[in-house]
């Protein structure tokens, strides 16, 4: 069995965000060849693909279109988070030696749609029959219903909700990539229009253009191969699921598959919260990052807003959260979970522009759907 | 209004499926349910594609027999005072896009009835 699996290569696409000459495949290839590039490997030494982008394309697509005859294949495709399961299970194909270099990949032309499927609505489905026919239309009015319940079972207000957009949006400040870079104050959250009550257009993610790309393998391939780079191991994953529809969720106030996607990961990594340096949480909405850093164990139940509010996961602050401005200031072409777990490469190897100093360790929360899914990671600098 | 119950663990379930979700017993039953339950959360969309202007109240509805279900509430608007979580409800009916489907209203409002003052048949399906 093969001990440690790294992160070798990682690389997101030259441009992200409004880039319409580029089609959602062309951001997996372009990703694909940057994050080969990163490990300096090539693609006849790549046997394994993940790939998802809503709507497709997929993993065989992807590997046709780059010249590459896989021999693992993971078509995961649940939502935002379907790269930290991506991940999760090429550490353990890559322990058992059913794959030695698997390239993981992502493109979307969320803003631009070139070349990108039409979202999916089909009457029978069960999304149209138990919420579309009462006008839930798109994850801006689903993924908010929970907020209400979650501000009165936790004590967290909405003022918190724009908390959450203002810490991000300091870090995106640092960040020339950043869609939105201008500093914004709760007032300004708070005073945006409405978008679905009580979330505000700056509570809300982007929709952006963009791709990313990781290229994991065995410590021992990666070491013999060589790397001028800090190496960084995945310590940890977890992964989990709730319900395809919001109001099935057991209890609006925490995510169960957080919960546990987290659980599983710390467990996995034998490490726990309080030895985390830097916090990446899917942020669709402003909602989300809070659920994430209770539900997660990085605070307690109801303390996530004040925690947010103090500065804690701003810049200087003692858990960075969101480095990159997250989806709502950095990028967010519809699956953002991969930007989430480039931004922590980042900030381990030392290369992030907002970076922060001495990070040793690396938690990344992905959501897909709403609420739907999650996937964790535990990940580590290792020399 | 009618909710599947599962005729071995005796606990309601929606949405509807095959087997039960407490116990996995195919032996349901669609039992007449009693249209009553509370705001358990809710949005209010400003904006969406289709109705872009009037506010909709988005509401998770916890019925009383346990499950909770996604509907619109009549008869209250987005900017009234009562508006608020653990609100009382009772089930009506409304026909949307041609179909059928549950609504609720604060309970004693006028019309609103505990079987629903428009549930016919055909809702069943």
């Amino acid at each position: 069995m093969i001990g440690s699996v790294v992160v070798y290569g990682a690389a997101e696409t030259s441009r992200i965000g409004k880039v319409p000459e580029t089609s959602t495949l062309g951001f997996h290839l372009e990703a694909a060849h940057r994050a080969l590039a990163d490990a300096g490997l090539s693609l006849k030494d790549v046997d394994g693909i993940a790939s998802v982008s809503i709507g497709g394309p997929g993993p065989v697509q992807v590997a046709h279109a780059l010249g590459i005859e896989p021999a693992y294949i993971d078509g995961t495709g649940v939502g935002g988070s379907s790269f930290m399961l991506h991940v999760r299970h090429a550490v353990s194909a890559i322990r058992t030696g059913d794959a030695h270099v698997v390239l993981i990949t992502h493109g979307e032309s969320g803003r631009s749609r070139t070349g990108a499927t039409a979202w999916p609505y089909y009457p029978s489905s069960m999304a149209a029959q138990f919420e579309g026919v009462y006008g839930v239309s798109s994850p801006a009015s689903s993924f908010t219903i929970p907020a209400r319940r979650f501000l009165r079972e936790t004590g967290n207000t909405v003022e918190h909700l724009a908390e959450v957009a203002v810490a991000q949006r300091r870090w995106a400040e640092s960040n020339s990539r950043a869609m939105f870079r201008d500093p914004i104050t709760v007032d300004d959250v708070l005073g945006a229009r409405m978008i679905t009550d009580p979330f505000t257009l700056l509570m809300c993610c982007l929709v952006t253009d963009g791709g990313g790309a990781l290229v994991l393998t065995s410590r021992e391939f990666a070491e013999a191969r060589g790397s001028d780079r800090p190496l960084v191991e995945v310590v940890g994953a977890g992964e989990a699921c709730e319900t395809p529809l919001i109001s099935q969720m057991e209890d609006m106030s925490t995510s169960r598959a957080f919960r546990d996607a987290s659980a599983r990961a710390f467990a996995q990594a034998g490490m726990g919260p309080s030895e985390i340096d830097h916090v990446m949480i899917y942020d669709a909405f402003a909602h989300v990052p809070l659920f994430g850093l209770e539900d997660a164990g990085f605070v307690g139940r109801g303390e996530s807003g004040a925690f947010i509010a103090e500065g804690n996961t701003s810049p200087g602050g003692r858990l960075p959260m969101n480095t990159n401005g997250g989806g709502m200031s950095y990028t967010h072409t519809g699956m953002y979970g991969m930007f989430a777990i480039q931004e922590a490469v980042r900030q381990l190897r030392g290369e992030a522009e907002a970076q922060v100093e001495g990070v040793e360790t690396s938690f990344v929360l992905g959501n897909g759907g709403m609420f739907t899914t999650a996937g964790a990671l535990v990940l580590r600098r290792s020399r | 209004m009618v909710l599947p119950q599962c005729g071995n663990c005796t606990r309601f379930h929606f949405y509807p499926r095959p087997y039960c979700p407490h116990c996995g017993s195919s032996e349901l039953e669609w039992r007449e349910a009693s249209g009553e339950g509370t705001l358990y959360s809710y949005t209010i969309a400003h904006i969406f594609p289709g109705n872009p202007t009037d506010p909709v109240i988005l509401a998770a509805i916890e019925l009383s027999e346990g499950p909770r279900m996604l509907a619109n509430l009549v008869d209250i608007g987005p900017e009234d005072p009562a508006l608020e979580l653990d609100l009382p409800l009772s089930v009506t009916f409304v026909v949307k896009e041609g179909r059928t489907v549950p609504a609720f209203r604060p309970s004693g409002a006028p019309g609103s009835g505990a079987k629903g003052d428009r549930f016919d048949e055909r809702s069943r399906a």
